[in-house]
C-alpha cells in the first residue's frame, strides 16, 4: 500500500466516525424548530464548551496561527490574546441573552433586534448581513478542507473531491441532526484537535531541534527579532492592541456565536463554559511552536505562502510516517469541519427566520420552517462549495468587510440587553455611520494612527448613538417591550 | 455584595485585558528570562490565560457555587 493510500484510509475512517456520531446524535426534539436550532435550549456545559471552541477554532486558526508565528513571530500572540479574552463577552452577555431568548422565544440576533426596537426591517438587515458574512466564511472552510486533502495525499485526492467529501459529511449530519449533531461531532473533533495539535507541536520541535527550549535558544541566537514585539514585520503596539480588542469583543456579534447563547440550558452553564474557555486557547500553543520551528528551517528559502508552514513542516521536513500525516490531516479537517457545520447551520437559520419568514414565508407552519431550514443547510453548503471551486480571490475581502459590519451591531445589541432607553433611531444612525466609516477606512483612506479600523468605526458609532440620545427628541411611543421586563 | 462583586469581576477582566495588550504587555516584551524553555513574552501570554481562568473560576464559585438552578 502506498503512503498516500494509508493517509486516505485513516482520513476516510475519521470521516466515517464523525458521520456516525453526527447521525446518531439525532434527538427526539429535532422536529421542532427550537430543537433543531437551539437543541431545545437544553445544551449543557460540556457540549457547549466544545461548540463555542470549535466555532472560533477554524481551518484559519489551524493553518493561520503557525503561519503568523513563522512570518511575523511575536505578533502571533495576538491570536492567543484574543482567544483567551473571548470568554469575557460570554460571561457578560451570555446569561442575559439566554434568559431573554427563553422568555420571548428568540432564536436569532435578528429576532431580538426586531422585537426590542419594534422594527422588522432592522431584524432583516441584521439577517442579510449575517448571511453575506457567513457564506464566504463557510467557503473558506471548504476550500481549506480541499487544499489539505490535496496536499496531504500528494494529489491522490484532488481539491474538488477533498472539499466535497468533507462537506457532504457535514451537510448530512447538520441536515439530519441539527444542533445536537453539531454538538456531539464538535466534542469528538475538539478532543482530536487538542490531542493532534499537542502531539505535532512537541514532536516537530523535538525532531528538528531536540526540544522546545533548544529551539528557542537557536532562534534567539540567529533571529531574536522574532521573539519580541514588534516582531519581524514591525507590527505596532497600536495595531496589535486594537486588533485584539476588536476580535475579542466584536467576535461575539458573529451570529453563529451569539445564537449559541440561546441554546444553553441556563445562564449558569454559560458562565461555567466561559470559565473554562481560556483553556481551549491553549490548543494554539503547540501550533505556535510549529510556526516558530519554521523560522530557522525555511530561513534560506522563505515560503511564498506563510499559512502552508504547518503542512510543509509535517509533510516535507519532519519526515513523519504516513500514519502521523493521516492524523494531521484528520485534525486539520476537524478544525475546518467543526467550524463549517456551525456556519452552515447558522446561515440556514438566519436565512429562513430573519429573511424568508417575514417576506415570502409569512405564516408558515413550524414544520414547514424546520423543513426550509434543513434544505437551506444543503443549499447554502452547495453554494459555498461552488464558490470554493471558483476560488475568487476577493473572498477574504468579503469576509473581512462583512465582519467589520457585523461588529457595528454591538451598540444595538447592548442596547437591547442592558440599556432599554436607547432609541431605534440612535442605534440605526450609529450603525450606519460606523459601517460607512469602516468601509471608507478599509478601501479609501488608511486608518488613523495605524490602528485597527474596527476600533475607530465602533468609537464613531458609539459617539453618534450618544449624540442622538442627547439631542434628538424621543419618538412618541411607549417603552419598548424588553424595557418593561427590567 | 452584588455591587462589590461586579466591580471586582470587572476589575479582573480589565487587568487581564490590559496585561495582554498595550501598555501591560510592554513590561514583558523581552526574551530573558526564559520559562519552561519559552521566551518571556510567550510565557507571559500563557501565564495571563491561566490568571484569567483562575479569577473567573473564583468568581463562578462565589456567585454560582451552591445553586444548580441559577
Amino acid at each position: 500500500m502506498s503512503d498516500s493510500m494509508i493517509v486516505v484510509g485513516i482520513t476516510l475512517a475519521y470521516l466515517a466516525m464523525v458521520l456516525v456520531v453526527g447521525l446518531r446524535a439525532r434527538g427526539q426534539s429535532n422536529s421542532s424548530l427550537e430543537g433543531y436550532v437551539a437543541g431545545g435550549r437544553h445544551v449543557g456545559v460540556m457540549i457547549l464548551f466544545f461548540i463555542l471552541g470549535a466555532e472560533i477554532f477554524s481551518a484559519f486558526a489551524f493553518l493561520g496561527t503557525p503561519g503568523w508565528a513563522y512570518q511575523r513571530g511575536a505578533p502571533a500572540f495576538y491570536i492567543l490574546a484574543y482567544l483567551s479574552l473571548v470568554p469575557i463577552t460570554i460571561w457578560v452577555l451570555g446569561p442575559r441573552v439566554a434568559r431573554l431568548g427563553r422568555e420571548r422565544g428568540y432564536l436569532t440576533q435578528g429576532d431580538m433586534i426586531a422585537d426590542h426596537y419594534r422594527s422588522k426591517p432592522l431584524g432583516m438587515l441584521a439577517g442579510v448581513i449575517g448571511v453575506v458574512a457567513l457564506v464566504p466564511y463557510l467557503t473558506i472552510q471548504i476550500a481549506g478542507a480541499g487544499l489539505l486533502f490535496q496536499a496531504a495525499t500528494d494529489g491522490l485526492v484532488p481539491f474538488w473531491l477533498g472539499g466535497l467529501l468533507a462537506f457532504v459529511v457535514v451537510a448530512a449530519y447538520v441536515f439530519c441532526s441539527g444542533l445536537s449533531g453539531i454538538g456531539w461531532t464538535n466534542l469528538v473533533q475538539g478532543i482530536m484537535m487538542i490531542f493532534i495539535a499537542w502531539f505535532l507541536g512537541l514532536a516537530v520541535s523535538d525532531r528538528l531541534y531536540g526540544g522546545v527550549g533548544e529551539m528557542f535558544a537557536q532562534i534567539q541566537q540567529t533571529a531574536p527579532e522574532y521573539l519580541t514585539m514588534p516582531g519581524a514585520t514591525d507590527m505596532s503596539w497600536g495595531y496589535f492592541s486594537t486588533a485584539v480588542l476588536v476580535s475579542a469583543f466584536g467576535g461575539a456579534m458573529w451570529p453563529h456565536l451569539f445564537m449559541k447563547f440561546y441554546s444553553a440550558d441556563s445562564g449558569r452553564t454559560l458562565r461555567k463554559v466561559s470559565v473554562f474557555y481560556p483553556l481551549y486557547a491553549y490548543l494554539l500553543v503547540p501550533l505556535l511552536l510549529i510556526g516558530f520551528a519554521g523560522i530557522l528551517t525555511f530561513a534560506d528559502a522563505p515560503l511564498v505562502r506563510p499559512d502552508t508552514v504547518l503542512l510543509k513542516m509535517v509533510l516535507d521536513v519532519a519526515n513523519f510516517s504516513p500514519w502521523v500525516i493521516g492524523l494531521m490531516l484528520s485534525g486539520a479537517l476537524a478544525a475546518a469541519m467543526s467550524t463549517g457545520a456551525n456556519l452552515a447551520h447558522t446561515a440556514a437559520i438566519v436565512l429562513v427566520r430573519d429573511v424568508l419568514t417575514p417576506t415570502v414565508m409569512k405564516g408558515a407552519s413550524e414544520k414547514a420552517t424546520v423543513g426550509a431550514t434543513r434544505w437551506s443547510v444543503l443549499g447554502l453548503s452547495l453554494a459555498a462549495y461552488g464558490l470554493a471551486l471558483l476560488n475568487p480571490g476577493s473572498l477574504v475581502m468579503i469576509l473581512l468587510t462583512a465582519y467589520g459590519l457585523i461588529v457595528q451591531l454591538f451598540p444595538m445589541v447592548l442596547g437591547a440587553l442592558f440599556l432599554p432607553r436607547l432609541r431605534r433611531a440612535s442605534v440605526m444612525l450609529g450603525a450606519l455611520v460606523g459601517s460607512v466609516a469602516y468601509l471608507l477606512m478599509d478601501f479609501v483612506w488608511s486608518s488613523p494612527l495605524g490602528w485597527h479600523a474596527g476600533v475607530w468605526a465602533i468609537l464613531l458609532n458609539v459617539l453618534v448613538v450618544i449624540a442622538c440620545q442627547a439631542f434628538m427628541q424621543p419618538a412618541a411611543r411607549g417603552p419598548s417591550l424588553a424595557g418593561r421586563h427590567h | 455584595m452584588t455591587k462589590t462583586y461586579q466591580c471586582l469581576v470587572g476589575l479582573h477582566f480589565a487587568i487581564c485585558t490590559l496585561a495582554m495588550i498595550w501598555p501591560g504587555a510592554l513590561i514583558a516584551n523581552r526574551i530573558e528570562p526564559t520559562v519552561l524553555g519559552l521566551p518571556f513574552l510567550f510565557f507571559w501570554y500563557i501565564l495571563w490565560m491561566l490568571v484569567l481562568f483562575a479569577g473567573m473560576w473564583v468568581a463562578f464559585i462565589v456567585r454560582h457555587g451552591g445553586d444548580r438552578h441559577e
